[in-house]
């Protein structure tokens, strides 16, 4: 079968640039008008950072992959990569159908709307059809449990609150593939339970969901198989057990 | 139907595709631009009439009562309306399309959509304040019981539609020069300050003497507000040639914005 997420060569190079070179506006507007389009800035090679160094790896319909690695391995790189957020410096991913991502909860919320109309907002940032937010729009609400708040801005909601109501707007569109960052990592005890169930029921309705994340036990919950990066290189991808043993080494 | 993501820059169709798939963002960016701006206000919607009503009293009394610029047999308010009309849209639109990508840091860094809504969005919703100002206008001609020609009603959507043209370009443009040097903040209140009174809006462009009016030609707000005042309050109309022109530097800076806009977008994430 005809992989879902197919990632090829997957390079990102970031520039690190340094607050002491400042340039003038006149000098870049000079380069631009140039070169026509913002190219990086010569004789700076040596401040160049590999987030991401040639990643390989496919995911078939259906699977949920998990991807693990220490801080500043290239996990969330290579999620903004997929939502389509930053571009890669080489290489290339191909996706088969339709993709949200939870990159963090509530980043499309404005503090000033109330709760129902960030639902609307959210769903709107996010690429969801105005009825089919409507028709999800109960479900949200009970979801998130926030029902009495719901036309109160969310600058007076509690963090807790704020949070839920995020994750369930992102849990309930309808996308083919799913990729989350840090999603769990919310909510009390009692929210993190909802959410892994309904991860489980994103996964069995045949849903593609790639899954970063430090908590191993929801990894190992959730995930058949997992990724592992370090230093922004691919090392070891397989069994969701045997990566995490690998992952266990290097700590 | 696959996706392919790549180093290489997104194509014009793919862009006008992805923008028309996600329309309902645009609709809600305007409805969220005008449910929010005048929450926590005691007067709320007052403030969109009194602030072209208060400029015009002023300069009413600046530019009519004490400088006595001539204005034939038009009452100076109404002279100077239409003009503030034109120019209180321009204004918004560029300082809040130009500021619109850094605005949104936390959505371009956190989700993909079309990145080009957010300025677009940020010039349309100004609209809302020019239809409200445009009301106070026929008060203003009720009040002073002057009629003006039909002309000009015919004539206004049409430079609305140039004006609107010119401003989404230059709004595009500074939007994305805004993300790779804040310098543009600090000019863009500068330079509009000094466009004001470059351009025909407090006098008419015939007092401008000939040896100037040639740089007045490719300011498409001259000839905008010109030729709108000439089709409300002039003898004949005699603009088409000046209006034409101000339609083509529109689409030039138009097509030149959104050029640049759509080739530095993906760098948007990484550096705003």
């Amino acid at each position: 079968m005809k992989p879902v997420i197919e990632v090829a060569h997957l390079s990102k190079k970031y520039q690190v640039f340094s607050r002491k070179k400042r340039v003038l506006l006149r000098e870049e507007l000079e380069r631009f008008f140039r070169s026509g389009i913002f190219s990086t800035p010569q004789g700076r090679e040596n401040q160049l950072f590999w987030a991401l160094d040639d990643i390989s790896f496919s995911v078939g319909a259906g699977e949920t992959v998990g991807v693990i690695g220490p801080n500043g391995s290239g996990k969330s790189t290579l999620l903004k990569i997929l939502a389509g957020i930053t571009p890669p410096t080489s290489g290339q991913v191909t996706l088969q159908g339709k993709i949200t991502s939870l990159l963090e909860a509530g980043a499309g919320f404005h503090f000033e709307l109330t709760g129902r109309e960030n639902i609307y907002f959210c769903g709107a940032i996010l690429g969801m059809p105005r009825r089919e937010i409507s028709r999800q729009f109960a479900e949200i609400v009970d979801f998130s449990g926030i029902e009495n708040f719901l036309d109160t801005p969310v600058k007076f909601y509690s963090s807790g609150m704020y949070v839920r109501l995020a994750f369930s707007v992102t849990a309930h569109l309808r996308s083919d593939i799913l990729l989350i960052d840090e999603a769990l990592a919310v909510g009390d005890e009692a929210f993190q339970k909802k959410c892994l169930l309904k991860m489980r029921q994103i996964i069995r309705e045949g849903r593609t969901i790639l899954f970063v994340s430090h908590n191993l036990a929801a990894i190992s919950d959730l995930c058949q198989r997992c990724v592992l990066l370090t230093g922004g290189r691919l090392r070891y991808i397989g069994k969701t057990a045997r990566c995490i043993e690998a992952y266990r080494e290097l700590l | 139907m696959a996706k392919i993501i790549s180093q290489n820059q997104t194509s014009l169709p793919k862009v006008l595709q992805e923008l028309w798939n996600q329309r309902e963002l645009f609709y809600f960016l305007v409805w969220r631009d005008i449910a929010l701006r005048y929450k926590q206000t005691i007067v709320g919607v007052v403030w969109v009439v009194l602030q072209p009503v208060a400029m015009t009293i002023v300069f009413t009394f600046l530019f009519g009562n004490i400088a006595k610029i001539p204005t034939g047999s038009i009452p100076y308010p109404l002279f100077v309306y239409p003009g503030l009309m034109f120019w209180n849209f321009f204004t918004r639109a560029v300082s809040a399309s130009s500021e619109s990508i850094v605005a949104n840091r936390n959505l371009i860094e956190k989700v993909y959509f079309p990145r080009l809504v957010l300025p677009l969005a940020a010039t349309i919703v100004n609209l809302v304040d020019f239809l409200v100002s445009f009301l106070v206008f026929t008060l203003l001609l009720v009040y002073f019981q002057f009629s003006p020609n039909l002309m000009g009603f015919l004539f206004l959507p049409l430079a609305l539609v140039v004006l609107l043209i010119f401003t989404a370009g230059l709004g595009a443009f500074l939007a994305s020069l805004n993300v790779f040097y804040r310098d543009i903040r600090f000019i863009i209140p500068f330079a509009l300050q000094i466009l004001l009174f470059l351009t025909p809006i407090v006098y008419p462009a015939n007092l401008v003497g000939n040896k100037y009016t040639f740089f007045l030609k490719f300011n498409p707000l001259a000839a905008i507000i010109e030729s709108a005042r000439e089709a409300f309050f002039g003898s004949t109309f005699s603009y088409w040639p000046g209006f034409g022109l101000a339609a083509l530097v529109s689409l030039v800076f138009f097509g030149l914005g959104i050029g640049v806009f759509l080739k530095s977008e993906k760098y948007f994430a990484d550096i705003v």
